[in-house]
């Protein structure tokens, strides 16, 4: 006869573990299976690593202990922990978990033993994903790493790009040659410190990366891959596979479990107690998305205690407490009141919500407060809980009011835009203002997020500035219509005397209109930036019209497609529109047929549009006419910025006399934003984009920016400028002060009197310009 | 990879050839050597060595040349301009250096050392060393300095000149040309210009047209004239006979007093035991037939007192009526002639004639560079003047007509040093002239 | 001028120029005692302006040193820096009243005259060499040439050897050798004619297979031959826009020491 216990918990990782313990102090009749080690997936870390304790801010609850340390050291505290916990242990494979009646039943190859209810806290790296390719089979291949120092002086490939394969390639390259070959060219999904520590090991080439690259086959004594510039064969001893594990969801499934889609990434569904759709069946930690051990411990602790019936808060309530603090009200209340009063958030999880929360500003705003001004930088992300705001348009003179579960805020998401109008609290309200960062993740997880945020933003782009006479209802249905497309760079939106049907709104990127000289040869004429329409002239009339121009993408472009129809429909609607659209395509044929198309300043517009000057707010054009190459430009940086100049002249492209230099252009989209962990990279109120101090070196920043302006600097003393020494001193020696961080133009911001490198350029060939001078500029040369 | 890193230190050289910061010396170590080596060749060595030729501003004039090797000569080096005493140590030597005696030092007010107005290393042909620019007086004379007269702002603004006409018995009075009232020269000397500038006059060995050369002879130097002298140039066609008897025989040219004891001792020698022979013409003793009339008279009273009256007869012949009364101006004394002291006092004076030899004493005046100039043209009135008391020195006007400063062709100069000296010029005696010669030695050994 | 001597409309052109007619005016009616020289009350005030004029010339360099400094842009010091050396050369000697000779004062005067001459070759150049400068257009850095070229020295060693007897015949005439320096490139007489009459009369001889690769080494010797010339002509350039420099800078330190020496000489025997 089996034995019988109250609680059967599976797997002895955190989860299982801290449930044990509490099952334990409760004097619960429990029994903890596990098939081979206490923390197995920690004992299967490799040696001496240092395992994080994130979140940092979240209580830790129960009786297991853990605190940032080594392998070793945590799993040594478990292990004392289960003695003294006196949790009762017992080893076995479970192969299926059968529900008979009341009870489960949980055996291996024979019952083991069956139990009221069941936890299943397996985790995840039961099962590694394997590489799926020729001669994977072959010995060398492994998919975990124990002890890095059992490898010397091998060729070694590590293939993935987490906090495993990071992991595992730093600690075999001392001593080895280790190449990590990524799927991309950077690593995501680390953490940041591993981010960044492989990024440094790369950098100072103790490990090669193979970038936008995957294993192609295993043949003898080689592994051949597929890299951007063709196979490339390279010599391996070891090749270690860390791709990640997949859920066993088949061994899930057969246990009654749920799963919301067919999805690969799907996980189980639970409700707020962690029980299953299988009653009693309660399932923790990563297999339900957590994959961290504080949270794991602490549901752990949770579930026992719901399943004795004790009511318990969830272990961040002292942090949402906190944050809901300065609301009337019981924190559930509060937490349910807000929930509902926000549809956008309704398809988050209890914990995505939470999480939210614990990160965003609750903002309680009198009537008339200014919640954020017209040009301001900020960038945050406002829900409305209570009240109404009024956003201040120009031609409306009640501008447009958003009441209670409404949003706003959103264009700070599209990376350091400015707010484009002033928003007033109309009347008491309260606000829930969330950082960037947060939303974004929660945009790029959740559906339904992407997708109101996604319309909320084009029909407020259309409001405001592109159809402003037109009413939201026909703007809204017009909305719902549209289509997102993506162009990639360079690619064509329309070709001129091609019929047109459509017209685009630019959402992300910026695009270029040229037009066909007799010749033949494509000249630019202009370009169009973010927020612009383009299109929109050949749709004018009911009959079909040719386009007048060609558009191309310069960067890749995201933008909105809206039908000839729905156009029409707008121009319908709305009279002044109408009147003020056609007066314009009007205007616009007439500069076309007046101006004549020039191929030498169109090519030049082409080549500062490949260098980036569309997206930029202020970018270095050096005069080549002028330019004698004194590099006093590049040593006024330097010695303004603890002498690591910011500004590389000699590495900037150049075309008949123009010279863009490799410096910062303060792009209107700066790509470098895009993914800063600690959002150091921030724009300043006259636009600058720098990078402050609480940059942690992670390097993101140096990959995403197109034109390489970012480069890894020490923070040296800075010269204070002229000195009879300076000109006699040495060049720097290697000692350097602290570590490397992010280093690009930040517009001399901090010093009076702007650019030194304008200032510095005895022949004034430099010149920091804002783009719609350019076209000034260009004209003025010739 | 590998192929490129084995070539990679050669392309290095081969760059590092092909820029010119690391093929010539650095800029800071060429600035530094070149300063240093101007500093040491211009800066530390002149003033280590003797020889500071390069830093003297310019060349040495002529007169100084010998002094060019030694700067210590006149410069004391230590910042302060060149004392006097410098200048002194040779020029003091001169009747030159007695300049500090001339007006100028004499006045306490007046502080301006020598080198305020001689600067030298202006060349060998120097202008600044002598400078003759009217500025330089005008400076000073421009207002009144005490003295009104001395207020003369340029050449134009000259006042008229003044010439020393004599004044009382013993002094000279400076009068103003242009004063005409008061332009007499008392002279005491009967002179008729225009008489003596007749043409076929009776002279000496028949008629002679008389020059002004004839009687106006300038000195060695040819910058005044030589006063009149009546033995060389009156004596000639004014002789001084005294006794038709006696011709050919004159009286010396002397005082009345003189002229008497020579008539006196003359008459004695021919009266008085003169033998035949010896006795002049007209004084023959009496052959039988042939007496003279004087002789008779003499054989018959040859007396002492007969020489007396001859002599005192002879002597008032030439004081009132020959002779003596044709330039001076002579008087007879009150007392008798019996009562002067026979033989030795004339019965006549003369009034001392006084003229002046200094016409213009402010002034230096030099007639050597006027040659080419009529003497009338100047002393215009000459042909018209019958009396010595007319005064004949030009006037500003007449030295106007080529002193001026408006002409075309350039003037003669206008300068204030052309006819006022600053110092007080005098010729240098030769036994100074051997005293220079040795400082000069001595300086150059230094 | 559209460039940094004409700086704000000319201003420093303007200034520099109202500077000298005055002073010239000035000195023309000046008629010292004794004649003009630099110990008249002008000379003396010339002399200071003109040592005032020297030093502020030379704090440019400190100037442009000076990258915090908010005290106009160096392109204006620059034009102003320019402008005041030219007119100095004229003030020098109306302080001097043209008077010269063989020493310490004159020198000071004839080594500012080489560091204005120098200069004003210097700007010259900045002005004219600029545009010339393909270096700077794209053409790639000295390091960027030499390196292609080398790997098309490379390519051709690689055909030559791999050809036969005629082939190499070809290399021997077609060939340059191309160990370029400052000098050298300047001389511009680093990359041969090809000689063409030559090269064919090989050619014609080779056989089929082997012309292929002769044509071919031919085509990589051209290439050779066009950076070499392009590599020659920037490295020619930007040391001319360099080498001023050189005599420029350490000349006025030089004009330091004897402007030093003058002032003290003047003053010590006065």
């Amino acid at each position: 006869m089996a034995d019988h216990f109250e609680v059967a918990i599976i797997g002895a990782g955190p989860a299982g573990l801290a449930a044990a313990a509490n099952a334990a102090q409760h004097k619960l009749s429990h029994v903890l299976i596990e098939r081979r080690e206490i923390g197995n997936t920690i004992y299967d870390y490799q040696l001496r690593k240092f395992v994080m304790a994130e979140p940092g801010k979240l209580p830790l609850r129960g009786q297991i202990p853990f605190q940032a340390g080594t392998r070793e050291q945590i799993l040594d505290a478990w292990n004392k922990a289960v003695a003294a916990c006196a949790i009762n242990v017992r080893r076995a494979e479970v192969a299926a978990i059968k529900k008979i009646g009341e009870h489960f039943e949980i055996s291996s190859k024979e019952v083991i033993c069956t139990a009221k209810h069941v936890i299943l806290a397996i985790g995840v790296q039961g099962s590694p994903r394997k590489l799926g390719v020729p001669g994977e089979a072959a010995p060398v291949v492994a998919y975990t790493l124990s002890d890095p120092d059992q490898f010397q002086g091998k060729d070694i490939i590590v293939v993935g790009a987490g906090d495993a394969a990071i992991e595992n390639a730093l600690g075999l390259s001392d001593g080895n040659n280790v190449s990590i070959v990524n799927r991309g060219d950077d690593f995501p999904r680390a953490k940041d410190a591993n981010s960044a520590k492989i990024m440094d090991a790369i950098r100072a080439q103790k490990v090669r990366m193979y970038a936008n690259s995957e294993v192609a086959r295993l043949e003898p004594g080689i592994v051949v891959l597929n890299t951007p510039q063709g196979e490339e064969s390279v010599a391996c001893d070891h090749l270690i596979a860390r791709l990640g594990c997949i859920l066993p969801r088949k061994f899930l499934e057969s246990c009654g479990i749920q799963f919301p889609s067919a999805d690969a990434a799907a996980v189980p569904i639970v409700t707020a107690r962690y029980e299953s759709n299988v009653p009693g069946l309660y399932i923790l930690g990563a297999l339900i998305g957590y994959p961290l051990i504080k949270q794991a411990i602490n549901q752990g602790y949770e579930v026992i205690e719901h399943i004795l019936g004790h009511a318990v808060e969830p272990a961040d309530q002292v942090l949402v407490d906190e944050k809901l603090a300065v609301l009337p009200g019981s924190s559930a209340q509060k937490l349910q009141t807000i929930r509902s009063a926000l549809p956008l958030w309704s398809d988050l999880s209890e914990a995505q919500f939470r999480e939210l929360i614990i990160e965003s500003t609750v903002r309680v705003l009198k009537d008339g407060e200014i919640v954020f001004q017209r040009n301001d930088y900020t960038d945050t992300f406002f829900s409305i809980v209570e009240g109404e705001v009024q956003i201040e348009v120009p031609h409306l003179a009640d501008g447009i009011k958003l009441q209670t579960g409404s949003y706003f805020g959103e264009m700070g998401l599209m990376s350091g835009r400015r707010r484009t109008a002033t928003v007033r609290a109309c009347g008491r309200c309260t606000l829930i203002e969330s950082p960037r960062k947060q939303v974004l993740k929660l945009v790029n997880s959740v559906a339904s997020v992407k997708r109101e945020i996604d319309k909320a933003f084009l029909l407020r782009a259309l409001e405001t500035s592109v159809f402003p006479e037109v009413s939201r209802s026909v703007l809204q249905a017009v909305v719902s219509r549209a289509q997102y497309r993506h162009f990639k760079k360079g690619e064509a939106l329309f070709k001129q005397g091609e019929i047109g049907d459509v017209l685009y709104f630019i959402r992300k990127g910026s695009v270029k209109v040229s037009r066909r000289h007799p010749t033949g040869q494509e000249v630019t004429q202009t370009y169009l930036p973010a927020g612009s329409i383009v299109g929109e002239m050949a749709l004018l009339s009911e009959e079909p019209q040719p386009r007048s121009a060609s558009v191309a993408a310069v960067v890749p472009c995201e933008v909105v497609a809206i039908q000839k129809s729905d156009f029409l429909e707008i121009l319908k609607s709305n009279q002044a529109a109408r009147h003020r659209l056609t007066a314009l395509a009007r205007s616009r044929e007439l500069e076309n047929a007046s101006m004549p198309v020039d191929p030498q300043l169109g090519s030049v517009l082409d080549f500062m549009m490949a260098q980036g000057v569309t997206d930029a707010d202020n970018f270095l054009l050096i005069d080549s006419d002028r330019c004698v190459g004194c590099d006093n430009c590049e040593s006024a940086c330097a010695a303004t910025h603890g002498g690591y100049s910011r500004l590389d002249r000699k590495g900037g492209k150049s075309f008949a006399s123009i010279q863009i230099p490799v410096s910062c252009r303060h792009c209107e989209n700066p790509l470098c934003m895009l993914d800063c962990p600690p959002d150091a990279l921030t724009r300043m109120p006259n636009g600058e984009v720098v990078i402050r101090d609480c940059c942690i070196g992670c390097g993101n920043c140096v990959r995403n920016c197109p034109y390489g302006v970012i480069r890894m600097v020490y923070q040296d003393e800075t010269s204070s400028g002229f000195s009879l020494f300076s000109l006699f001193r040495k060049i720097k020696s290697d000692e350097h002060h602290g570590p490397a961080k992010a280093g690009k133009c930040d517009l001399c911001s901090s010093l009076s009197g702007g650019p030194a490198c304008v200032r510095a350029c005895p022949t004034g060939a430099a010149m920091r310009v804002n783009p719609s001078r350019m076209l000034a500029i260009l004209a003025e040369k010739r | 990879m590998a192929q490129t890193e084995d070539k990679g230190g050669d392309s290095d050289k081969t760059l590092g050839r092909l820029s010119l910061s690391t093929l010539l010396p650095s800029k800071a170590f060429l600035s530094i050597a070149l300063a240093l080596l101007v500093l040491g060749l211009f800066g530390i060595l002149p003033f280590v060595s003797s020889n500071k030729r390069t830093w003297a501003t310019g060349e040495m004039s002529r007169a100084h040349a010998m002094l060019s090797n030694n700067c210590s000569a006149c410069h004391a080096g230590d910042f302060s301009k060149i004392n006097d005493n410098a200048c002194m140590r040779c020029h003091a030597l001169t009747k030159h250096g007695e300049s500090l005696k001339d007006p100028h030092r004499r006045n306490e007010v007046f502080k301006h050392s020598c080198v305020d107005c001689h600067q030298e290393h202006d060349g060998s042909e120097p202008e600044r060393l002598s400078p003759r620019e009217s500025a330089l007086c005008t400076s000073c004379h421009a207002s009144k300095q005490g003295d009104s007269s001395l207020a003369v702002a340029s050449w134009a603004a000259h006042p008229e000149f003044r010439v020393a006409l004599p004044s009382g018995a013993h002094d000279f009075q400076l009068v103003s040309l242009a004063d005409k009232g008061k332009l007499v020269d008392e002279s005491h000397i009967k002179l008729n210009h225009k008489l003596h500038l007749k043409p076929g006059l009776r002279g000496q060995d028949g008629k002679v047209n008389l020059q002004c050369r004839d009687c106006h002879v300038s000195t060695a130097d040819g910058k005044v004239m030589q006063p009149v002298n009546m033995e060389k140039q009156c004596k000639i066609c004014h002789g001084l006979e005294f006794d038709p008897r006696l011709p050919g025989r004159e009286v010396p040219h002397g005082s009345p007093d003189l002229v008497y004891k020579f008539l006196y001792a003359e008459y004695s020698k021919l009266f008085l035991g003169a033998e035949e022979a010896t006795l002049p013409a007209g004084f023959e003793r009496s052959r039988p037939g042939q007496e003279s009339r004087l002789v008779e008279a003499s054989k018959n009273a040859f007396t002492r007192a007969s020489v007396e009256d001859e002599a005192r007869k002879a002597e008032r012949e030439l004081f009132t009526r020959t002779a003596c009364l044709l330039c001076h101006e002579t008087s007879e004394r009150s007392e008798s002639p019996e009562s002067l002291n026979s033989g030795q006092i004339s019965a006549f004076t003369i009034e001392k004639p006084r003229i002046p030899s200094t016409w213009m004493p402010k002034s230096v005046f030099s007639h050597s560079g006027h040659e080419e100039v009529m003497c009338e043209e100047c002393h215009s009135g000459v042909h018209d003047s019958t009396r010595s008391s007319d005064v004949l020195m030009p006037e500003k006007a007449v030295c106007l007509e080529c002193h001026r400063s408006d002409m075309h062709a350039g003037s003669a100069s206008t300068d204030c040093i052309t006819c006022h000296s600053y110092h007080e010029p005098q010729g240098l005696p030769a036994s100074d002239k051997r005293r220079i010669n040795e400082i000069v030695k001595e300086l150059r050994r230094q | 001028m559209e460039n940094f001597l004409g700086y704000k409309n000319r201003r420093w052109m303007w200034i520099n120029l109202a500077l000298v007619v005055l002073l010239a005016i000035l000195y023309l009616f000046d008629h010292p005692i004794g004649g003009r020289s630099g110990n008249s009350w002008l000379g003396w005030i010339y002399g200071f302006l003109a040592a005032a004029g020297i030093l502020y010339l030379m704090y440019f360099g400190v100037r442009k040193r000076s990258y915090y400094s908010t005290s106009g842009t160096v392109q204006g010091w620059l034009a102003a820096h320019v402008w005041l050396g030219v007119a100095l050369a004229i003030i020098v000697p109306l302080h001097c009243a043209f008077s010269f000779g063989i020493n310490v004062h004159t020198l000071a005067y004839v080594l500012m005259l080489v560091v204005i001459l120098s200069g004003v070759y210097g700007a010259v150049c900045y002005v004219g060499l600029a545009p010339a400068l393909r270096v700077h257009r794209g053409g790639g850095t000295f390091k960027e040439i030499l390196n292609t070229l080398r790997q098309v020295e490379r390519e051709v060693l690689a055909t030559a050897s791999a050809g036969g007897e005629g082939v190499k015949q070809l290399l021997a005439v077609a060939d340059f050798p191309f160990e370029p320096d400052v000098w050298s490139c300047r001389r511009g007489k680093l990359v041969p004619e090809p000689n063409r009459a030559r090269e064919a009369e090989i050619l014609a001889k080779l056989s089929e297979q082997e012309q292929k690769a002769g044509l071919q080494l031919l085509a990589h010797l051209a290439k050779k031959r066009q950076l070499a010339i392009q590599l020659q002509a920037d490295v020619a350039a930007v040391s001319r826009l360099q080498l001023w420099l050189y005599v420029h800078l350490p000349v006025s330190f030089a004009l330091l020491a004897a402007l030093a020496t003058h002032i003290l000489v003047v003053f010590l025997y006065r």
